[in-house]
């Protein structure tokens, strides 16, 4: 009896199933699995730094980038460097690096000049100085341009300074 | 016999005597060493007696640092060509009274911007010359071989001044001379003290023209006035006392200095260098000769000195050695430089006691240093006395001009005739001067000092314009 009925009930549901006309769904696959990973996925904890980061480091490199084709053409030098190979206990490294010889220094007298010159005054006066080397108008001097390294000819005109200095003054006066 | 020689004595008195009225004689009989001549004209006193200086007076004096000016009128100097340099020695040795005037202006015009800036620097208020002594003896001074031509072109302007009979302008001159050799004379070094006194020295000969000229002005009080000594070396000298420590300050107090063996290696090798006791190239093995010739005498020095002989033993051989010389070094250092903090003519046999003990010291190994280093003070103490020594005759000479003022041009039979004014002592002896008249000649004269040569003793030969 129980299972007349049951069938019963079955049939029912076919039949209404039956009656049913198919459609098309409501739900796209391919989205509905983008929302799913998307729903799934951990809260941004770094908001915009990772952004910002990229684009600190992309604008660093185009500065370095101009700056290196515009910088001057560096000059090679050599450089003689004297390692030393003696140990030296580190009280004495220590005189002798603060206190270089007095033979290496530059000097236009001879070593020891102070005694020998004390020496010569004492017996001959002024006569024992040594004389003054020529360096005057017979030597070849170097121009300001020169020592400086610069060119005048690439400098502004004068009167953008000096001119004015004196044209203040004179307007004072 | 007896008679014989009586009359023999007497003759001889009588010639001498006749001898000494008439003319001087030679120099050669007098053992005398070879006279300045100097032809006076009579010059009473200024009604202003200070109204001639041979200083700028503090009214002239502006504020700022000598030693700023001097040392650009030496570099302007150290710009001359030779040929520039050598017009000035050409007219340095010619007197007043033969001076080429054009050739004179002409020399002086070239270096007129180094004379503003000595004219300028004579009349600072200061004169700090701020030089590093830390340097010690590899103080460098390249400047000062320019003060040489720069006195020799104040000497020009001055002798060009007296020829043109312009006295104040000379005086302006000689004060700007003597402020230099004082500045000079008073920076830190030695070797500066005895520049500034060679300075003094030239200055002093112009001094000698300007009161040989017609209607110049009496300069008693002008020479009375200057400073005594004129150039101090004070500081000089005591740069001297301490130079060795200043070059290198672990010697200062060695005992408590702990460089280990290898920095004391390299001190001595310095030291030995400095001094000239390096043997040439080997001056690696310079400190180890050093510590053989001495190390044994050093360690029974320190033994003496109360030092446990365990603690002698573990110190560097050359530490040992550094502290016994330094030690023998101040020992006769301080024999020596006393001697100069009391008058020349009381410091002399002094002086000549170290010696004698720096001679004998030699032959010990502590004396080492001291024989190397130390310089000949006594001599620097005659320099700085001749100067003195000069002016204080100069005085007299300037009493004797007064005397002839008052006296119809006759020269004093003897320096006490003179009673205007006070007449100073040789101050190298503190003993009067020499003065004798010959006719119508006087000489002045000191007696020739240990330390200078018969032919630059001073010497005078006064005689009164006709």
């Amino acid at each position: 009896m129980f299972r007349e009925r049951q069938y019963e009930d079955t049939d029912a549901i076919e039949g209404a199933l039956a009656s049913l006309k198919p459609a098309p769904s409501g739900i796209d696959r391919d989205i509905l699995m983008f929302s799913a990973g998307q729903a799934s996925r951990p809260a941004r904890r770094f908001g915009v730094l990772w952004p910002l980061a990229t684009s600190g480091a992309l604008l660093a490199a185009v500065i370095l980038g101009i700056a290196l084709l515009t910088q001057a053409p560096q000059r090679v030098t050599e450089k003689t460097v004297f390692v030393p190979v003696e140990s030296a206990r580190p009280a004495a490294r220590a005189y002798v690096e603060a206190r270089p010889a007095l033979w290496a220094r530059e000097q236009p007298w001879p070593r020891s000049n102070y005694l020998e010159l004390r020496q010569k005054v004492l017996a001959g006066g002024l006569d024992a100085l040594p004389r003054p080397e020529p360096t005057g108008s017979a030597a070849r001097k170097e121009t300001v341009e020169e020592l400086l390294g610069i060119s005048f000819s690439r400098l502004p005109a004068p009167d953008h300074f000096w001119m004015n200095v004196r044209r203040d003054r004179e307007n004072r006066l | 016999m007896k008679r014989l020689s009586v009359v023999l004595a007497l003759c001889a008195l009588g010639l001498s005597a006749a001898h000494a009225g008439e003319t001087p004689p030679p120099d050669a009989e007098r053992d005398l060493p070879p006279a300045t001549i100097l032809v006076l004209h009579p010059a009473p006193e200024a009604v202003l007696a200070l109204k001639h200086r041979l200083l700028p007076g503090l009214l002239d004096r502006q504020d700022g640092n000598a030693a700023v000016q001097y040392t650009r009128a030496a570099l302007m100097m150290s710009e001359r060509s030779d040929e520039q340099l050598k017009a000035i020695d050409e007219l340095r040795n010619v007197p007043a009274q033969d001076l080429d005037r054009e050739k004179a202006r002409a020399v002086l015009a070239l270096f007129q911007d180094a004379l503003q800036k000595m004219e300028l620097a004579a009349r600072r208020k200061r004169c700090d010359w701020d030089l590093d002594l830390s340097q010690g003896f590899a103080l460098l001074m390249q400047d000062l071989m320019y003060y040489r031509q720069l006195a020799r072109l104040l000497r020009i302007q001055a002798r060009l001044e007296i020829a043109e009979a312009d006295y104040e302008q000379a005086l302006h001159t000689l004060q700007t001379g003597f402020a230099m050799a004082q500045h000079v004379g008073e920076a830190p070094t030695l070797i500066h003290a005895l520049v500034g006194m060679a300075l003094a020295d030239i200055m002093l000969g112009s001094v000698e023209e300007l009161i040989q000229a017609p209607g110049a002005p009496n300069l008693y009080w002008a020479l009375t006035a200057l400073p005594r000594p004129l150039v101090s070396a004070r500081k000089g000298i005591e740069t001297e006392l301490d130079v060795l420590a200043l070059t290198y300050p672990e010697l200062r107090d060695p005992e408590s200095s702990h460089l280990g063996a290898a920095g004391w290696r390299a001190l001595t090798e310095q030291v030995l260098i400095l001094a000239g006791a390096d043997h040439g190239s080997k001056k690696e093995l310079a400190p180890t000769l050093a510590a053989l010739a001495t190390y044994t005498d050093a360690k029974r020095h320190l033994l003496e000195k109360g030092r446990p002989p365990e603690e002698v033993e573990a110190m560097p051989v050359l530490h040992v050695v550094a502290i016994y010389m330094m030690d023998g070094f101040r020992r006769l250092r301080d024999q020596h430089f006393k001697w100069h903090y009391v008058p020349y003519w009381q410091a002399q046999k002094g002086f000549d006691g170290a010696e004698a003990r720096l001679q004998e010291g030699r032959k010990t190994t502590d004396a080492f240093l001291a024989a190397l280093l130390l310089p000949a003070l006594r001599r620097a103490g005659f320099q700085i006395v001749k100067i003195d020594r000069r002016v204080a005759a100069l005085r007299c000479v300037e009493a004797v001009r007064l005397y002839a003022a008052s006296h119809n041009g006759e020269l004093p039979r003897s320096l006490d005739d003179v009673t205007q004014v006070p007449i100073p002592l040789n101050p190298a002896t503190n003993e009067p001067f020499d003065y004798r008249v010959f006719a119508d000649k006087a000489v002045l004269w000191a007696p020739v000092d240990p330390q200078e040569s018969a032919e630059r003793a001073l010497r005078y030969e006064l005689s009164i314009a006709r």
